[in-house]
């Protein structure tokens, strides 16, 4: 109970607008549109084993919506099987089936119709739900009057109460203000550890993920490229370079007029960085005559993805030169990063032109020798201080 | 069958019928709910809206164009009139429901067919709670009651087969051509001229008789008045005519709708 199985899953839809579907309202065949279509999905396989806390990683429009949708059998894919044994509940889109004149409790008691419960049961389940999304006293209103806040409660509250083998969630981080969303991990994680329930999630925090995920699928471009233990996934995630990850940066054109032969900190292999000590990124890189004013950056970003620093080239007096192979090393006396996951984004781009030509990630971890006590640290970054005390 | 041993594709797998009649039962109090919501006289408007056209085709058909139907003429065209708004109101209702459903479409576990079915359904609660007031129409204009179960069961289960079938056409087709969103209504209204409702089905001549055999609502609106008032019931032939294409109309509609539902998340 409460696994899914993809084999060769694709889907295509159809690009543009369009005056009428004439060929969707046609009975037979496959109903998909002619004309030009994109590869949302293509050729994925995968497999959830029940309990299982899954992941879908990857960039936007990488494919990990429409996986759900295609679990929860919204959508229909192209070719290829989906399948799943046991309930499903989904919670894909906030306040589906709500009707916004019908109160929270109305809605909430027809959801509890739609996963099949009737009298007592679903009584229960309807009460657990109120009592779980915190807003009781706002139940026997109609939901058109909801904050956002409150209908996101209510709908992440019966997605949860409601029975379920399996649960799909997308991007949690919807949800609530930030105690309701420690709740609700709270929850996640009790549902799978006491009923086994099966929780396939996406979202683009990397710490929502690790902290309810411990397996998943990366995807690239609507392909599955990576699947297993999460965190060699992530750490893969983060090292595809950006314009290939994402569809919406994919350049019609192949050519570059520069790029990132090779990459690394120094020592080669490097993926651990020291508070308050110098790191190293020595690259490769390759710009064509093309190019103006070529520059080679190096961002650091926590592990929200918040950008705290950077060094480019040509800020700091160093001219690159165009037309060339060159090898560049930079040197950063002084890391102020807090101790914990971090990325550092490597860029290649041409400052007349503001367009990235080339761009890779390498995720990494920061640690303190001193006496840093993560816990008790606030803020994004670490300055040293002197002290000093007078008196007695 | 219990959901832990099998492994269905989630496509495949039927809404049991259980689950379906459950839901369709919940989806119409809920229509219902909706519809009087905010209202000062609620429910009390599905009896309004009859009235108010009976008025206006006594007045139009009565007294402009003075039209004799053997019968007090309110009281002849008040049973009819409930009759066809069970089919155009549910109609286009079944059209509306289903364009306006489509937020719950992405629920898993809720089969697409309840929302048009369940707004028919409601419109048959209309046409019930308007033959409250056709005693009343015949005590106040002194019409002799003719009570004849059969033709009234027969018209109400053929218009609602009737009306099930094409309403779920109509509301399939709507969703991919939304054209027949604004084209649909007119044909309606074409039909409504084209059926005997504000007119006996013997004043129009031999055209018109033609459209009346092959038209199932016009067998169906003369038969059920035929099951209160002292009037001619049609044929045999008719009623066989009518009810076959009725259920032909419910085949169709529930297959076609059934094909292409899944296709509704991809365009609506």
């Amino acid at each position: 109970m409460g696994s899914v199985v993809l084999e060769s899953v694709s889907k295509r839809y159809a690009l543009g607008k369009r005056r009428a579907y004439l060929s969707s309202a046609w009975p037979f065949g496959q109903g998909t549109p002619h004309g030009e279509t994109m590869s949302a999905l293509d050729d994925v396989s995968f497999e959830v084993k029940p309990g299982d806390a899954f992941a879908l990683i990857g960039a936007n429009g990488a494919g990990k919506s429409t996986i759900l949708k295609c679990i929860a059998g919204v959508t229909r894919p192209t070719s290829g099987r989906v399948e799943s044994s046991g309930r499903l509940a989904a919670l894909i889109e906030l306040g589906i089936g709500f009707h916004v004149d019908m109160t929270g409790r109305e809605n909430a008691r027809f959801a509890a119709t739609i996963a099949g419960l009737r009298g007592k049961d679903a009584r229960r389940a309807v009460d657990e739900a109120i009592e779980f999304s915190e807003i009781s006293r706002f139940i026997d209103t109609p939901v058109k009057r909801y904050s956002s806040g409150m209908y996101a409660r209510l709908s992440f509250a019966l997605a949860a109460c409601l029975p379920a083998d399996i649960l799909l969630v997308d991007e949690i981080l919807a949800v609530g203000d930030l105690a309701f969303q420690r709740k609700c991990f709270r929850y996640l994680a009790e549902l799978r550890n006491k009923r086994g329930t099966t929780l396939i999630c996406v979202s683009h925090s990397d710490w929502i993920v690790k902290e309810t995920c411990t397996t998943g699928v990366l995807m690239m471009g609507g392909r599955a490229v990576g699947q297993g233990e999460l965190t060699p996934l992530l750490q893969a995630y983060h090292a595809l370079p950006g314009a290939l990850a994402s569809r919406g940066g994919e350049r019609t054109d192949a050519h570059h007029n520069m790029t990132i032969d090779s990459v690394d900190l120094v020592p080669a292999g490097t993926r651990e960085l020291w508070l308050h000590e110098a790191f190293t990124v020595a690259a490769d890189i390759w710009s064509s005559t093309e190019v103006e004013k070529p520059v080679f950056a190096v961002n650091v970003a926590n592990k929200d993805r918040q950008l705290i620093f950077g060094v480019y080239s040509d800020r700091e007096g160093v001219d690159l030169v165009p037309g060339q192979s060159q090898h560049v090393r930079v040197t950063v006396p002084d890391l102020p990063l807090l101790p914990g996951p971090a990325v550092l984004e490597i860029l290649v781009f041409d400052r007349a032109v503001p367009i990235i030509e080339g761009r890779v990630e390498i995720p990494v971890e920061v640690n303190s020798r001193g006496p840093v006590d993560v816990a008790w640290e606030f803020g994004l970054v670490h300055a040293r201080s002197d002290w000093s005390l007078d008196g007695a | 069958m219990t959901a832990d041993k099998q492994t269905t594709s989630v496509h495949a797998k039927p809404h049991t019928r259980m689950h379906t009649l459950v839901l369709l039962r919940s989806w119409v109090g809920r229509d219902f709910r909706i519809r009087t919501s905010q209202t000062a006289l609620g429910s009390m408007w599905s009896l309004i809206n009859p009235i108010v056209a009976t008025a206006g085709f006594v007045f139009a058909f009565h007294n402009v164009a003075e039209l004799d139907a053997g019968v007090p003429y309110a009281t002849y065209v008040f049973p009819g009139m409930l009759l066809w708004n069970l089919f155009g109101g549910g109609f286009s209702r079944a059209m509306d429901s289903t364009a306006g459903s489509m937020h719950i479409a992405s629920n898993a576990n809720f089969p697409r067919l309840v929302p048009p079915v369940s707004a028919i359904l409601l419109a048959s609660i209309d046409l019930a709670s308007g033959l409250v007031l056709l005693p009343i129409f015949m005590l106040a204009q002194g019409a002799e009651a003719h009570l004849a179960p059969l033709p009234i069961l027969g018209a109400l289960v053929g218009t609602l087969a009737l009306t099930i079938g094409v309403g779920l056409v109509a509301a399939a087709v709507s969703i991919f051509i939304r054209d027949l969103r604004n084209l649909l209504p007119l044909v309606v209204q074409v039909a409504f001229f084209l059926t005997p409702v504000a007119y006996p089905p013997d004043s129009g001549g031999g055209n018109l008789a033609a459209v009346f055999r092959w038209n199932p609502m016009a067998t169906f609106v003369t038969g059920f008045r035929a099951g209160f008032l002292d009037v001619s019931n049609p044929d045999g032939a008719s009623w066989t005519r009518a009810i076959a294409t009725a259920f032909v109309a419910l085949g169709v509609g529930l297959w076609y709708f059934s094909r292409v539902q899944s296709r509704f998340p991809d365009v609506a």
